[in-house]
């Protein structure tokens, strides 16, 4: 399953709807909101985005990373909005028969999102806010 | 024709509006439709080189051509996670 929600995520639900007998490996990724970024002092972020497409292509990643391993159980959830500092911004997980594979494709879900999924944080420090430098997008299409 | 095109992040802040409609006399790339907005808000045009484009939510280049009742999307530099 994949979500955008502008709620705080709920990891824990998440680890509940990936169980599954078969799964021998369950592996969870959880990015968070870091209190520096290049020596200065984050204080928060705000995300933004293209939820429609950003929904399109999460679906897209989960498809890929299903067909490239044995997949049991996958949720990829992305929130937007303002988040302080700890919260998790994104939550990844993946069950699997074997752990290689679920690492593999949790790895392979975070690396794609982030050169694919239309979503844009805005770095809030003492001084003002500021447009994190993004990557150009790399259209996932195969 | 028109057009509705979304604009995200700094390209939004810019324009000052989350989406534009525009009047087109005919059907144009995505390209030449960025240069229109950019008459509109200058501030556009520095971003033009970065900035990618969805056609009704799919990534698509920027010689493809939008047609009438179509959705733009104007996307920067990305950075999720």
């Amino acid at each position: 399953m994949v979500e955008i929600t502008r709620q705080p995520i709920d990891v824990t639900a998440l680890l509940s709807g990936a169980e599954n007998p078969a799964a021998g490996g369950v592996c969870t990724f959880i990015g968070t909101v870091r209190n520096h970024a290049d020596g200065r002092t984050v204080m928060r972020m705000e995300y933004e985005g293209y939820a429609e497409m950003a929904v399109r292509e999460m679906e897209r990643i989960e498809k890929q990373a299903r067909e490239r391993w044995p997949v049991e159980e996958m949720a990829i959830v992305h929130r937007l909005g303002m988040l302080e500092i700890g919260e998790a911004s994104v939550v990844i997980v993946v069950a699997c028969a074997h752990r290689s594979d679920a690492f593999e494709a949790c790895r392979y879900a975070i690396d794609t999102l982030k050169k694919t999924v239309p979503i844009w944080k805005k770095e809030f420090d003492q001084d003002g806010a500021a447009w994190v430098e993004g990557v150009m997008p790399e259209p996932n299409r195969e | 024709m028109k057009v509705d095109v979304k604009l995200f992040a700094v390209l939004r802040e810019i324009a000052g509006r989350e989406q534009v409609t525009l009047e087109l006399p005919e059907p144009v790339a995505l390209a030449e439709l960025f240069e229109q907005l950019s008459a509109d808000h200058p501030g556009l045009m520095r971003y033009q080189t970065i900035t990618s484009f969805a056609l009704n939510g799919e990534y698509a280049e920027p010689a493809t051509i939008v047609n009438d009742g179509d959705e733009v999307a104007l996307i920067p530099p990305i950075s999720g996670g």
